[in-house]
């Protein structure tokens, strides 16, 4: 990756089968040492949640370490709405869907404004809670309980939302990272 | 989180095509046109579905997912005659973000659980497609042709035991129709634990609005109501598309009624949002 000034990182499917393909091709190593050079780095979905240190998606997997945090299921027992019975509709597991992100903190060199309001096209089981809140940039929570979608720090970007399905708003943030 | 408006395109070789409860289908145009359109207009997934694909033993062409997702960046749901985890697999590697099935899933529900495995639950969706049969729904496959003996119900709470991420549930009978939504079947599967979109008969923005009233889908697919408004924007562009429509308008039976129905109202993408925003639905207006 000596080449290299934009790296990233995309993923769908389950933690521990992601980390497995990194760490049978030495990949994962690389990828710690690349983070490590100062240079840009974007996470995408799983590849989001493999920057963190560990994850609880079906047992306890270590992750890249990138960023302090852990990775957990969202909450299954909350409820979504009321229906016209007045019979509670529960929240749906996978959080599928566009779904706005809250700024918690403006980082220009992504374009992210707080308050522009914008969504994005979620589709995960498992949350990203960093150990620190400084690295969180977005938090998305529609009855979930607040997850980390946005994170940022230093060269290191993650989002758990797909940029890539994201239309136009998420080519803006994609065009940001490359040109920053 | 937003209501998803989804144009369902139905496909047929390399055709964007429309007909009537699966019947009588007609060639509107190249289907990269249309979702180019539905893209820029702010749809928030399209579904590709070859309807007749699987009645004769083919599956949807992966050329033309891949003519199509190559630049269109929201969410893509492709199915019709995908029977093996290879043609899952030759669909995400074409471009496809979900996979939707059907017959092969009633002849082999064990493919479910083999596709949930190999590519995650998120890309497999269960299409199901069902006839009212006196009080209740029966799953159909091969277009509408073949009866399953199952039960909506039992058979969606069946694939959510196999690890499906999704369901797409289609009214046969409402097909095409521009009638409204079938509001029984669509409250079959309501407070699901998994996400469901509602398809067939919205033939007005009226007919979105009585079915919102009446339950809580995550999704929403139309395709009359959208391909019809589109086709008369993509013939003010191009002349090769007036020969097209002068052409629909002399010989399909389905565009002759659609210009006659009554509360056949097509329209954009943007003015079904609009109408729903203004009425509180959640609904992705920032594209």
């Amino acid at each position: 990756m000596s080449g290299l000034d934009k790296l990233v990182l995309p993923g769908v499917g389950a933690f521990a089968a992601g980390m497995e393909v990194l760490r049978v091709q030495g990949l994962d190593e690389a990828i710690r040492e690349y983070a490590r050079s100062g240079r840009d780095l974007l996470g995408i979905c799983l590849g989001m949640q493999m920057l963190l240190t560990k994850s609880f998606e079906f047992g306890e997997h270590t992750g890249l370490g990138i960023i302090a945090g852990e990775v957990r299921q969202l909450p299954r027992d909350r409820v979504m709405s009321i229906d016209q019975t007045h019979r509670p509709i529960p929240l749906k597991v996978p959080h599928v869907g566009w779904d706005t992100v809250r700024y918690v903190r403006s980082e220009l060199s992504l374009g992210v404004m707080g308050g522009e309001n914008c969504e994005y096209y979620f589709t995960h089981s498992f949350g990203v809670y960093p150990q620190s809140n400084d690295v969180v940039v977005g938090e998305c929570d529609s009855g979930y309980g607040p997850f980390c979608a946005l994170l940022s720090t230093g060269p290191i970007v993650g989002c758990q939302f797909h940029v890539e399905l994201s239309g136009k708003a998420g080519l803006r943030l994609l065009s940001n990272f490359l040109s920053r | 989180m937003s209501i998803r408006i989804i144009p369902r395109m139905e496909i047929k070789g390399p055709n964007l095509v429309k007909g009537m409860r699966f019947d009588g289908l007609r060639v509107l145009g190249n289907p990269r046109d249309f979702a180019q359109k539905y893209y820029q207009d702010g749809a928030d997934e399209l579904i590709y579905i070859d309807i007749v694909a699987s009645l004769y033993e083919r599956r949807i062409l992966p050329e033309v997912v891949r003519d199509t997702a190559q630049d269109i960046f929201i969410p893509l749901t492709v199915g019709g005659g995908v029977r093996t985890l290879a043609d899952i697999e030759l669909l995400l590697n074409a471009g496809a973000d979900k996979v939707a099935i059907n017959t092969a899933a009633v002849k082999n529900p064990a493919i479910l659980s083999e596709a949930a495995e190999a590519f995650g639950s998120q890309c497999i969706v269960l299409s199901i497609e069902a006839k009212k049969i006196g009080d209740a729904y029966e799953p159909y496959t091969e277009s509408g042709r073949q009866p399953t003996g199952l039960n909506v119900l039992e058979w969606a709470r069946k694939a959510v035991d196999l690890g499906v991420g999704e369901i797409l549930l289609t009214s046969v009978d409402n097909e095409g129709m521009k009638c409204g939504f079938d509001l029984g079947l669509s409250r079959l599967l309501e407070g699901f634990p998994i996400p469901v979109i509602i398809a067939g008969g919205a033939g007005c923005a009226e007919h979105v609005t009585t079915l919102l009233k009446n339950c809580q889908p995550d999704g929403i697919a139309c395709s009359s109501l959208f391909h019809y408004h589109y086709l008369k924007v993509l013939l003010d562009e191009s002349k090769a598309t007036r020969e097209r429509v002068d052409f629909l308008q002399v010989h399909d039976r389905n565009y002759s009624m659609t210009q006659s129905a009554s509360n056949f109202s097509p329209l954009s993408i943007h003015q079904l949002k609009e109408t729903l925003a203004i009425q509180n639905y959640p609904i992705r207006r920032n594209t």
